[in-house]
């Protein structure tokens, strides 16, 4: 098999999407936190929460719905547990995101070892998963069926919220004044929006987001929680969101560049490459995207000043 | 000033100090959840590191990685960068340290300084990049940072797997390291090393270049105002590089006195988290180099208690993440207790006057 092979086959796009949604997920979040003024950098953490509490909800109530919303809840407490303290205490954001990141990894295995026995997965819990679906007509089209018809219904989720989401922050008043608050607080109270509201609308959005992308992990991707298992695609989700200028079409734009990388990482595993050199290549292909980005962006900044 | 320091002078270490009280407390309530013998989770806890000298030697030498991952932090987030990179430097330098003593072959002790020195390069290497296309590029050194991490440990697990494996041994074991290519111990009965003393002494060195040289003066500056750096003639960019390579070298040396003191081959296969400690290590000091190993020794007592009361217990050991987390939430929440300081402020304000007009 040659690379140019590998790369395109309807399976390869196919993979490309399916990896592309926890940071689709995660980059909605990054731009909600965003809009309202709010570091994105907790999402990880977050995210690394909810993965946890998708199977454990669903274990207990007994059904995926039940799992996805436990997720999401957890993902709006965080949310607001970081919004607190960045916001009220006076926290500074960097400092607040590692911890929540290092509270996460603590806490997911102390929550897993006390409910399996076990400190890496739940896996004994044989928590319900979410569906793929096919969609009618699509699916008989060839090739792009085969990429398109198939996916989590998380997957679908997250591409329609890239269109209610712009809907949202451009064409009604709370998505417009969330984003006048997060572009310039003091202009925005001068108006009289009650920037604190709308900081908690966007909270409790971008919570939800999070929350989503890890029950996807979780329940979609996988059946299992495991240790440590966002890998990173809260902090990928960030660089996306810088990278599509906070523009949710472009957002999904940079995410299918990472969501190819990653994709990519995993067909290369056929041609007898070493795995963890591999493994390097999303990683890789994060920073040389985000440095020609930001290097563009300063020039272009440059030469509005002159 | 022969006056006493005023009340509100202290209310930055009052609240440390109630942070980390939280934070015990949040434990302690965990503690009693979910424990059958509480009482003695608890004990193991808290007076477990000092019931042999091999425990309290464990807190000793568990102190190394940290004031080096400490120091690491303080100087890589000088001049105002979020550089966390240390993490995987730490790790590199581990992987450098392994390989280097492997393949120089030098004799005894001389090996040993080459491969140190050759790790403390790379790990400055490490921590370089990030700090480099900040400056060069302008990208933000968070998010390149973090994907570093996650490059250097796939790359140093494919190092060690490809050319330094043990076939012999565990997958990602490497072989063992030549004789003498070890940091020997000091305390017999304890596993303390050779290793917590360079750690003392780079805390003397790394005092010394923070507060004694025009580059720490200049560090600072770059930290405090980045613009009036630049105006006053200082090369803001340069000092950020600079930095970032110094931070690099601490926390990659850090990684393989690590590596040679407690061990006699390689055998990670994730990241070990003393970068993030690190994190912790450099809040807890208030970012002063002189403070660093009582931070150390304080953090390096909690996990070992930890360690202790989870062989005992079934509390697993992540349990010290938990407080890592809370603490480090709660010591940097500026505005707790800053009403109270603001209303001592006042209120010492107004007295020193009614005392002038008194005088008067």
């Amino acid at each position: 098999m040659s690379i140019l092979e590998i790369i395109f086959s309807s399976d390869f796009f196919f993979t490309s999407i399916r990896l592309m949604t926890p940071i689709l997920f995660a980059a909605l979040a990054c731009m909600t936190f965003s809009k309202g003024g709010i570091d994105p950098i907790g999402t990880e953490g977050i995210m690394l929460l909810c993965a946890l509490a998708g199977p454990v909800g669903g274990y207990f109530t007994g059904n995926a719905v039940g799992g996805v919303l436990t997720a999401m809840v957890v993902g709006v407490l965080m949310a607001f547990v970081f919004g607190y303290f960045t916001l009220i205490l006076d926290t500074n954001p960097v400092l607040a995101g590692i911890a929540l990141n290092t509270f996460s990894g603590g806490l997911t295995i102390f929550l897993t070892y006390y409910l399996t026995g076990n400190k890496g997965s739940t896996q004994s819990l044989n928590s319900p998963v979410v569906p793929n679906i096919d969609i009618p007509l699509i699916e008989n089209i060839p090739v792009v069926g085969a990429i398109v018809s198939g996916h989590s219904i998380l997957t679908y989720v997250s591409l329609i919220l890239v269109v209610l989401l712009t809907l949202f922050f451009w064409k009604t008043p709370y998505g417009v004044r969330i984003r006048a608050v997060g572009e310039n607080e003091k202009s925005a109270a001068s108006v009289g929006v009650n920037i604190m509201k709308y900081k908690y609308i966007s909270l409790l959005i971008a919570g939800c987001l999070a929350g989503l992308g890890g029950a996807y992990m979780s329940m979609s991707y996988v059946s299992m929680f495991s240790r440590d298992m966002i890998a990173g695609r809260g902090w990928i989700g960030m660089a996306a969101e810088s990278m599509g200028f906070g523009i949710p079409w472009r957002i999904t734009g940079s995410v299918f560049i990472f969501g190819m990388a990653d994709s990519l990482a995993i067909r290369l595993q056929m041609l007898n490459l070493p795995t963890q050199l591999i493994s390097c290549i999303p990683y890789v292909v994060t920073i040389i995207a985000i440095s020609i980005y930001s290097w563009q962006r300063s020039k272009v900044k440059k030469k509005k000043a002159e | 000033m022969k006056n006493k320091k005023p009340l509100s002078g202290y209310i930055e270490m009052f609240r440390m100090m109630l942070a980390i009280f939280i934070s015990l407390l949040i434990v302690f309530a965990i503690i009693l959840l979910i424990s059958e013998e509480p009482l003695d989770a608890l004990g193991d806890f808290v007076f477990g590191p000092l019931t042999s000298l091999r425990r309290f030697g464990n807190v000793i030498e568990g102190m190394t990685p940290l004031m080096f991952t400490g120091l690491a932090v303080i100087i890589l987030f000088k001049p105002g960068l979020f550089n966390l990179s240390m993490e995987g430097s730490f790790f590199m330098g581990m992987v450098a340290a392994c390989g280097a003593s492997l393949v120089f072959g030098l004799p005894g002790k001389i090996n040993l300084i080459a491969a140190m020195a050759f790790a403390a390069l790379v790990g400055g290497v490490v921590c370089l990049i990030p700090g480099v296309l900040k400056v060069k590029a302008h990208a933000n050194e968070l998010v390149t940072s973090l994907m570093i991490n996650y490059i250097c440990l796939y790359f140093g697990l494919y190092v060690i797997n490809e050319f330094f494996y043990d076939p012999t041994q565990n997958s990602s074991y490497s072989y063992k390291f030549p004789e003498g290519t070890v940091l020997e111990n000091i305390i017999d009965g304890t596993r303390v090393n050779q290793g917590t003393i360079l750690a003392i002494i780079t805390v003397v060195l790394i005092w010394f270049l923070v507060n004694k040289t025009s580059f720490g003066f200049k560090a600072n500056l770059v930290g405090e105002n980045n613009n009036m750096a630049d105006y006053c003639g200082v090369k803001s960019g340069k000092i950020i590089i600079i930095t970032q390579f110094v931070g690099g070298i601490l926390a990659g040396f850090g990684g393989a006195a690590h590596l040679f003191g407690m061990f006699e081959r390689f055998q990670y296969s994730a990241l070990p988290g003393y970068g993030w400690d690190g994190v912790l290590i450099a809040i807890v000091a208030k970012h002063k180099v002189q403070y660093v190993p009582f931070a150390a020794l304080f953090l390096s007592y909690l996990r070992i208690g930890a360690d202790i009361m989870s062989r005992n217990s079934n509390i697993p050991f992540e349990i010290v993440n938990i407080i890592q987390a809370v603490m480090v939430l709660l010591i940097s929440a500026t505005a707790i207790l800053s009403g109270v300081k603001k209303k001592l402020i006042i209120k010492e304000t107004r007295a020193l006057e009614a005392a002038k007009e008194g005088g008067r």
